[in-house]
């Protein structure tokens, strides 16, 4: 859809949201659940795991085994699970059975871990619906493969609408599921300048952020190769994101292989940009996108200034963003309280 | 200077007896009482020692193993740390040793560095779950250059043309992961001792069973239809609750139920 608010405010080029916040479970996750949902029936599977960081993906894996009557067990790290309750109940709800991953750093990277071992002992029976593009072969291609949907449709309405391919695609990348579905169907597009922005939190340290592709190097981690996070013995370091969902110290191998070709444009929005963009679209669209693809919108607002008058640029609105209200508000809570200290040590 | 890994097995599987390899944290639950442990399990009867490089991402391994990595890790243990102490064990007790990590910690030092320093540091054997063989050229020569062998995993459930696969060429001993999931977990799978067969059909080097040797009974049953075990979370609960005795203690019963495991029928 155009944002033509959004537009007016950021001057520049045409502005268009890919809104895949409205699919069923609010988040472009059930097009990839949906497909490996089917794959396990054929399979002969009858109960499926998965580890997800802000519940988005959980709750589209508890929605897609309600639907096929598959047995559905989710890893969630202990502290996702406090800053999305809300996503847990859904899962719950739905029929899913959530348990909480207290190891390492209690967030994605340890969820996925403990969904692995989970496999080791199950996979007779078990399928593994891991939920973005990373993981061993043959997972970064499939999930790829099933989220491609968003760009392919992308490129057939902007067609539609404006009867030519668009200037830029921005999208949020944690582990990159979202973005790597809408740049597929545009990598072979020279003319269409893609971006995805990680998170940069709360700076540029060591533990502060989340942005692999920016600071990482090349590493292993859960069966791929792909640039990551970790210190000079290897030992992956922690993470910080004001998004679960991009709180992933890794990044699928296949935008590792981007970012060297040099095909995609890998830069970064930190918490407070985030949370700005957060409550510009509201305001402005009105609409609540999720946090994580909040980062996409915050970057989106400079790449449109250049792109300039008669660009368009499309921004894969990847999610909603009810289940961030609480965060946005806590949020707003602590940089009150740091600036008021600030204020009073001055005062 | 240590035997290594792949004469001792062989010499071993020669004169028809079956080995024996606890593991140990590296430098777990601290650098002294890490030696006292090995001290402690070479009296007791080890044949080889399996040492773990801690990391902080442990896949393949189950809660108890998890727990003594994090450990190490909150304590500073680095890759050089473990080579140093591991040196010492090699000087000291002249006994095989192997490494045993994952991946990145290999990776980030870089392959031929890693197996360099490995092999300085006495170890013979290199044990990296999460490569698995078609991953694994890289490795391989680097492990060739320095002389340590890349231990090869086969798992229970891998069907023949696999086993017969990852095999091919291997040198030391075969690991077979005797259970389906992580280390320290579930029952040793009925279905194991077959993989044992097939592997043995296929190569001459020994085949060590490891995953879920638990107590003495089960590595005296692994035993019998395998040339060897490996244990290890048993060791770290073990020496939770009783100590370094404790652990002497469980090494010197796996040891005997290990050596009568030969006159069981497989």
């Amino acid at each position: 859809m155009k944002a033509a608010n959004l537009m007016r405010s950021w001057g520049g080029a045409s502005v268009y949201l890919k809104r895949e916040d409205l699919n069923h479970t609010g988040s472009h996750k059930l097009n990839n659940c949906l497909g490996q949902a089917l794959l396990a029936k054929e399979c002969g599977k009858t109960r499926v795991i998965a580890e997800t960081g802000a519940g988005q993906h959980g709750v589209a894996s508890a929605t897609a085994c309600a639907l096929m009557r598959l047995e559905c067990v989710v890893y969630m790290g202990a502290r996702d699970m406090e800053r999305q309750s809300t996503n847990v109940e859904k899962m719950e709800v739905l029929g899913a059975e959530v348990r909480g991953v207290d190891s390492g750093t209690a967030t994605l990277k340890d969820a996925i871990n403990e969904a692995m071992r989970d496999w080791a002992a199950s996979h007779d029976s078990t399928h593994y619906m891991i939920g973005s593009v990373v993981g061993p072969h043959p997972y970064p291609a499939m999930v790829r493969d099933f989220q491609s949907v968003i760009g392919f449709e992308t490129r057939r309405q902007i067609a539609a609408i404006e009867g030519r391919l668009p200037s830029a695609v921005v999208a949020c990348v944690g582990g990159g599921s979202n973005a790597m579905g809408m740049f597929h169907a545009f990598l072979a597009r020279p003319g269409v300048r893609l971006v995805g922005v990680e998170a940069f939190g709360g700076g540029t340290g060591p533990g502060m952020h989340a942005a692999t592709l920016s600071f990482g190097s090349p590493g292993v981690l859960h069966g791929a190769s792909t640039y990551l996070l970790h210190d000079a013995w290897g030992q992956v370091t922690g993470t910080h994101s004001i998004s679960a969902g991009l709180d992933y110290p890794g990044v699928g191998p296949e935008h590792s292989c981007l970012k060297d070709l040099g095909r995609v444009e890998y830069t970064g929005a930190t918490d407070a940009e985030a949370v700005a963009a957060f409550r510009e679209l509201a305001a402005l669209e009105g609409i609540i996108p999720a946090l994580e693809s909040s980062h996409a919108l915050a970057h989106a607002r400079r790449v449109a200034a250049e792109a300039g008058a008669g660009g368009i640029v499309v921004v894969n609105l990847s999610g909603r963003g009810d289940k961030d209200l609480g965060i946005v508000r806590d949020f707003a809570e602590e940089s009150f309280l740091k600036e008021c200290g600030h204020g009073c040590l001055h005062s | 200077m240590a035997v290594s890994i792949h004469e001792r097995a062989v010499r071993l599987k020669k004169e028809r007896r079956k080995a024996l390899v606890p593991y140990f944290m590296g430098l777990w639950p601290s650098a002294a009482v890490f030696q006292e442990l090995v001290a402690a399990t070479c009296d007791s009867g080890a044949d080889a020692i399996e040492v773990g490089m801690p990391f902080s991402d442990p896949v393949a391994d189950g809660k108890e193993i998890q727990s003594a990595g994090r450990e190490a890790l909150e304590a500073g243990t680095t890759p050089l740390d473990v080579f140093r102490e591991s040196g010492r064990i090699a000087n000291r007790f002249g006994i095989p040793l192997m490494l045993m990590t994952y991946a990145n910690p290999v990776y980030r030092m870089g392959l031929d560095r890693f197996c360099m320093a490995a092999a300085e540091s006495g170890f013979s054997g290199l044990i990296v779950p999460d490569v698995p063989l078609e991953e694994s050229d890289g490795l391989c020569a680097a492990a060739a250059l320095a002389k340590i062998s890349l231990i090869r995993m086969i798992a229970a459930g891998s069907d023949e043309a696999r086993i017969a696969r990852v095999v091919f060429g291997a040198e030391g001993f075969v690991y077979l992961v005797s259970v389906k999931g992580v280390t320290g977990s579930g029952m040793v799978e009925p279905s194991a001792g077959r993989e044992a067969r097939i592997a043995m059909s296929h190569t001459g080097t020994p085949v060590y069973s490891g995953f879920g040797i638990s107590t003495p009974e089960r590595a005296g049953r692994a035993a019998a239809w395998s040339d060897g075990v490996i244990a290890g979370s048993a060791f770290i609960s073990e020496y939770r609750a009783a100590g370094v005795a404790g652990v002497a203690r469980l090494v010197r019963g796996m040891r005997d139920a290990v050596d009568r495991g030969l006159n069981c029928k497989p």
